[in-house]
């Protein structure tokens, strides 16, 4: 079983609408067909490097390639577990927890997009609450960290009513000009504050526990 | 479907025996059972990178995230095609195929292994068979590569049988020891005299042919 060599394909995360778990080949398939039929309006690109703007089988392609190579990279020193939302059954989209030396750090960055037609409906925060479950419940974590470039208002509202607070910026550079990015942070207690929804963490054993570098 | 997004999936290619086809997420799990079931006796290490040495867990999680980043971090222009080889619908080892700027330099290097009750048979030949009609016949390649560690007679033997000629040596190190690597070429005219196996090849549609870096979108 996949399970026995990548336990931590074990973890599930449910909340009321939403199931989080790491993609089989079929989710990765389902996951680039809500990469192709799009994940954002043309009028604002919240991705550094713009893989959205691609036609629509590239980005599906890219969306099945970027995933299958973060599971293979996995290791207990960094890793990033790409789990995709499922609604109602189907791949909505996907949200990424990363660490580095997370046993030392005990903080870990947060990532997701979601199908242009799953926006509006609260399940990015959904989703963002439960990974957070996920980390601070379930790993014990002392700090979440986001990003999003300045004008991502749907992900900074997010971060703000989970309750993480500013946490400085980064310029890069996108299509020749500087954009700026927005660092988010939240700590524990303010987690614990702003709790918005039930999540259940099933699966995270401890040889999980132990592909992600905790004994 | 996944083969919209990654066309290469659609190639299949068969043999008398086998057939070779890149790994869904099941096949992988069932390719990490041969690896932990084990893929060589201990007496001769013939991997560069040991990794079967690990204990049985280990070895098949190594084996599903090496075959996932080659997957991955494929593109037309530097490719690995980790066949899995499936006899009597079981998953019984791997045939590799990999190249760089392949559309320029006409040539591939293959690499493959067998779960351990699977040698012995024939079967090492049949898949490299398969994935030299692929190579020659499929995609119009000049020239096969392969090489193995002095005293793999397995592995030389299938070379041999199969027309290559020697090509030279490495030096590799294994745990501090110098290792000697023999390298093997395979051109055309060779591999069409040395045929041993008839093999079919199926899927391989003008999208496929352009992650490897051939076709229109070359011109």
């Amino acid at each position: 079983m996949l399970a026995d060599y990548l336990p931590i394909y074990r973890i599930r995360v449910r909340t009321a609408r939403l199931e989080l778990r790491l993609p089989d080949t079929d989710d990765l398939a389902a996951l680039a067909d809500q990469a192709a039929a799009g994940v954002h309006g043309p009028d604002f690109q919240p991705f550094k490097n713009a893989w959205t703007e691609a036609e629509p089988l590239a980005r599906g392609r890219t969306a099945i390639l970027w995933n299958l190579n973060l599971i293979a990279a996995v290791t207990p020193d960094r890793w990033c577990l790409p789990f995709v939302a499922v609604h109602d059954g189907r791949v909505i989209g996907k949200q990424d927890l990363a660490g580095k030396q997370y046993a030392v750090t005990r903080e870990a960055t947060t990532s997701s997009w979601l199908g242009a037609a799953h926006h509006g409906k609260g399940l990015g925060t959904e989703m963002r609450a439960a990974v957070l479950a996920l980390l601070f419940d379930g790993l014990g974590a002392d700090h979440a960290l986001s990003d999003c470039l300045d004008g991502n208002g749907p992900s900074e509202a997010v971060s703000r009513k989970l309750g993480y607070r500013p946490d400085g910026i980064d310029h890069q550079v996108y299509n020749g000009e500087r954009v700026t990015s927005l660092r988010w942070r939240l700590t524990r207690a303010d987690w614990e504050a702003h709790r918005t929804h039930d999540v259940a963490v099933d699966g995270l054993d401890n040889d999980a526990r132990a592909m992600l570098g905790l004994a | 479907m996944l083969t919209d997004y990654l066309p290469v999936y659609r190639v299949r290619l068969r043999t008398d025996r086998l057939e070779l086809r890149l790994p869904d997420m099941d096949d992988l799990v069932a390719l990490a059972d041969r690896a932990a079931e084990g893929v060589h006796t201990p007496d001769f290490m013939p991997f560069v990178e040991p990794w079967t040495e690990a204990a049985p867990l280990e070895r098949g999680r190594a084996t599903l995230q090496w075959q996932m980043k080659a997957i991955a971090g494929s593109t037309p222009e530097d490719w690995a095609l980790p066949f899995v080889t499936v006899h009597e619908g079981k998953v019984i080892g791997m045939q590799e195929v990999t190249a760089k700027r392949f559309g320029v330099t006409r040539e591939a290097t293959t690499g493959s292994w067998l779960g351990l009750a699977h040698h012995g048979q024939g079967f090492g030949t049949e898949m490299r068979a398969a994935v030299l009609a692929f190579l020659f016949e499929g995609i119009g390649a000049d020239f096969a590569l392969s090489a193995s560690f002095d005293g793999n007679e397995p592995s030389a033997g299938v070379s041999r049988k199969l027309g290559y000629l020697a090509d030279g040596v490495d030096y590799k190190v294994l745990r501090d020891q110098r290792r000697l690597d023999r390298r093997w070429r395979l051109d055309r005219e060779r591999w069409e005299a040395h045929r041993t196996h008839e093999v079919a090849i199926e899927g391989l549609d003008e999208e496929a042919r352009a992650m490897l870096g051939l076709g229109p979108s070359q011109a």
